[in-house]
């Protein structure tokens, strides 16, 4: 029991501790009000923190109980913060104010029931709030919504995708002081409405019985759906009203006029809007809507231009249509122009010049750039182009006639297909054939597949090709050398004497390996002489064709002098002797010796 | 029997007429089934590569908007067949419809195209050849040239020449190429997909391969300018397939 009680002691203790960071208060400001005037309920959420300054969880709806008679309208939210030091300890407090208009639909005590908000994850309970409204006395001064109001010149009907100009105009009644505007907004989600411009007309004028200073803006107004669509503007701004004071100020009457109202009077933020306004948008006609109709809709002109009369083919050539007049000049898009034979043409380019600051009013125009595909006297096509006239709710069709250009043949031109004879003969006969047209050439076929040639380098990586280049570098080396020989042969006897004894030399050495391998030494050392003979004549150049022994051995070096000498004079020994002293083969290695030497 | 001969070649001529897929091609094309009509045609070129099958796919391309390779296919057709002025035409036409400059080529660059890079190369060994003999020969047997050697030393060189200026205009050749590209495509500065934009390249313009690196290629386009891009991008007027 002790400990229940000590539990519920701290919980009741600790509890408001936590709360005490976050204040939430809700009130009407005035609390006592006129009928027909009207009041703010605000609700203020106000969290205070030493450490750091909170942030504020944005609040987007307040969850106010239904069964209160106040007509409640215009949310808006604010916040401010703020910090103190105490003593050198900092606090912080952000304050997020919750503002919604309140008027009442007669005198009597109002009262919004108390309510639960949930704030940061916890429940906020937010107080109740009452409202007073007295009758309003013959001599009260005029209510706020006398004083400033918002209207807005809105037609009942339009066209979807016709563009108005609406104005929009403030009224302040001569005693409110207008300080400054701090937000424009509107409601319209069937339409496009242009910004706020910063341009704004001023005058005077004359409503139920009052004196306002007005304000007006001008804006472009393009619904983009049809149906009834809703739409309605507001501004916030802030102004001084005249007696002001006196609303919270008990000790004065807040229902009379004040002499002293005007000077007491000070700055509010208010809120004016239009009431929600429903427009019918239609649906444009699509009966006898014609082909040439690209979304314009107002009443225009139509002027087409070249820049010549004259071109070359291939030459561009620029060709503009310009529409002049009133309407929708931004949802025009450009007349197109089938390509022909005779022309390619491109996309334009657009150029609007306006003569209103909406742009509802001015010249639009459209550079096309045409060029010719053949030469001759062609026309730039007929220009079509179509508007909605919203006044006499129909379709109207401009034309501009073609234009003739003079289309001079160039030096690199198109290339013509297969010239055939003219379509119409010169004597007027019956044409039997017709050239094709460019586009019929175009898409001919070929009927004749003939085998192609590889357009290729690939006779370098072909070994055929190699070797041919090698056998005609062979044959032309093998030919230049028998000719240089044969000339040399005619021309040079030295060199005809040792091409002589060369050919000799290579018979007698086959002569004498056969008299050598038949063992026939006779015949031997004959041809083993004479080859000796014919070697000395290569070595000397000059015939030795009669030399002796001493002559040949004086060609060789010291060393086979002597064998040499022994050599011929065993030939000799054995041709005229009929015997020899050494056998053959000894011969033999002697006459390779020397003639190697040689 | 004669008759049933005849017949009998008759009906086999017919059957192998059917079966050519160059014929078939035309057949689908006349029908309107373009589709049909370059698989045929391309069948076609499988089997023997001629100038009319590649101009034909070209036009059966051309009608189903692959305008880009279409432009290859009639360059590729040109090539093969330089003297036909019905494919400079179609090219040119081709070229316009690409808001391409349609130039016809030069007279010395048509005839640069009259015989291939190998039969030029051919030429130009012969030509050598005959002009060293021509010359060499006399020299060597020190003998008067005759008429005929000196008809080969006016002819040889001549062909020489002529050969060696016209594969000097061919040199590029493997080198050129179209841009198969649908729509205007970044060649980039550097061989690599986030590298930076040094220009564009149009669908079916000619160029020229600079270098090669991976998957990338450096090219030049006939507007001068200079890029990376894809191999998938670019074909080589050589590459058959």
């Amino acid at each position: 029991m002790r400990f229940i009680s000590i539990s519920l002691i701290i919980s009741l203790v600790i509890q408001p501790l936590l709360l005490a960071e976050v204040e939430v208060s809700a009130r009407f400001n005035p609390p006592r009000i006129a009928l027909g005037d009207s009041s703010q309920y605000i609700v203020e959420i106000t969290e205070r923190s030493t450490d750091r300054r909170p942030e504020v969880e944005r609040i987007d709806a307040l969850p106010i109980p239904d069964g209160h008679e106040l007509r409640l309208s215009n949310g808006r939210t604010s916040s401010g913060q703020r910090t103190r030091i105490i003593n050198g300890t900092a606090e912080y407090s952000v304050t997020q104010s919750l503002l919604i208009d309140a008027n009442a639909p007669r005198a009597g005590t109002f009262t919004l029931p108390g309510y639960t908000l949930n704030y940061r994850g916890e429940n906020l309970r937010i107080p109740a709030a009452t409202l007073e409204v007295v009758e309003r006395t013959a001599d009260a001064g005029p209510t706020r919504d006398e004083l400033v109001f918002l209207e807005a010149e809105l037609p009942d009907q339009i066209f979807i995708g016709q563009t108005i100009s609406l104005e929009l105009k403030l009224f302040l009644e001569e005693s409110v002081q207008l300080s400054g505007l701090n937000s424009f907004d509107r409601s319209a989600n069937g339409f496009t409405i242009s910004e706020l411009p910063d341009d704004f007309r001023e005058d005077v004028e004359l409503a139920n019985g009052r004196r306002y200073r007005t304000l007006t803006w001008r804006l472009s107004l393009t619904p983009i759906q049809t149906g009834a669509q809703e739409i309605s503007f507001q501004f916030g701004l802030t102004a001084r009203l005249p007696g002001q004071n006196s609303r919270n100020n008990l000790r004065q009457s807040p229902f009379g006029s004040s002499l002293f109202d005007d000077f007491f009077g000070r700055s509010e933020r208010i809120n004016v809007f239009t009431e929600p306004r429903e427009i019918e948008v239609l649906p444009l006609p699509e009966a006898d809507q014609p082909q040439s109709f690209t979304g314009a809709i107002g009443k225009m002109a139509l002027e087409v231009a070249s820049d010549g009369e004259s071109c070359l083919e291939g030459e561009p050539i620029l060709f503009s249509v310009v529409l002049k007049g009133s309407g929708n000049f931004e949802r025009i898009n450009e007349p197109g122009f089938p390509e022909t034979t005779e022309w390619k043409n491109y996309s334009p380019e657009r150029n609007f010049e306006s003569d209103d600051p909406l742009g509802l009013r001015g010249e639009l125009r459209f550079d096309y750039v045409f060029i010719p595909q053949k030469a001759g006297r062609l026309q730039l096509p007929e220009t079509r182009f179509s508007y909605f006239d919203p006044e006499l709710k129909e379709y109207v069709e401009l034309v501009a006639p073609p234009i003739p250009i003079d289309v001079e043949a160039a030096e690199r031109r198109f290339s013509e297909p297969a010239r055939l004879p003219p379509p119409v003969a010169e004597d007027g006969s019956l044409p039997l054939s017709r050239a094709l047209t460019a586009e019929e050439a175009m898409l001919t076929l070929n009927y004749r597949p003939e085998p192609a040639r590889a357009p290729d380098f690939a006779i370098l990586e072909s070994p055929f090709f190699l070797a041919a280049n090698l056998s005609a570098a062979l044959l032309l080396a093998g030919i230049s050398n028998w000719l240089h020989r044969q000339r040399r042969n005619r021309e040079d006897p030295t060199f005809r004497l040792c091409a002589e004894a060369r050919k000799q030399l290579k018979l007698l050495e086959k002569d004498y390996r056969r008299a050598l391998a038949s063992g026939n030494a006779e015949a031997f050392y004959q041809h083993a002489q004479s080859a000796l003979r014919h070697k000395a004549t290569i070595r000397v150049r000059r015939s030795m064709q009669n030399a002796d022994a001493h002559e040949i051995a004086a060609q060789l070096p010291d060393d086979l002098h002597e064998i040499c000498l022994t050599f011929f004079k065993e030939a000799d020994a054995h041709r005229f002797g009929g015997n020899s002293k050494q056998p053959l083969e000894r011969s033999s290695g002697q006459l390779e010796r020397i003639l190697n030497a040689l | 029997m004669k008759i049933l001969l005849h017949l009998f070649f008759l009906s086999l001529s017919a059957i192998l007429l059917s079966a050519d897929p160059f014929q078939k091609g035309s057949e689908a094309y006349h029908a309107s089934e373009y589709e049909k009509a370059q698989s045929f045609f391309k069948e076609a070129l499988r089997q023997e590569e001629s100038a009319a099958a590649h101009h034909n796919l070209a036009l059966a391309l051309y009608q189903t908007q692959q305008v880009s390779l279409a432009a290859w296919h009639l360059e590729r057709a040109l090539l093969l067949d330089p003297l036909n002025e019905e494919y400079h035409f179609k090219l040119g036409a081709l070229r316009q419809v690409l808001s391409l400059p349609n130039t016809h080529p030069e007279w010395y660059l048509i005839g640069s195209r009259i015989l291939s890079p190998s039969a030029w190369i051919a030429w130009l060994a012969v030509a050598f050849w005959l002009s060293l003999g021509a010359f060499l020969l006399p020299l060597f047997g020190r003998f008067g040239a005759s008429l005929s050697f000196k008809a080969m030393r006016l002819i040889g060189p001549g062909i020489l020449i002529l050969s060696g200026i016209a594969l000097y205009l061919n040199r590029d050749l493997p080198a050129r190429g179209i841009f198969i590209v649908d729509t205007p495509t970044t060649l980039h500065a550097a061989p690599a997909s986030a590298a930076p934009q040094s220009g564009l390249c149009r669908p079916g313009e000619r160029g020229r391969v600079l270098d090669q690196h991976g998957e990338y290629l450096k090219v030049i386009t006939e507007g001068e300018a200079r890029g990376w891009i894809r191999n998938t991008e670019f074909r080589r007027i050589q590459d058959r397939s």
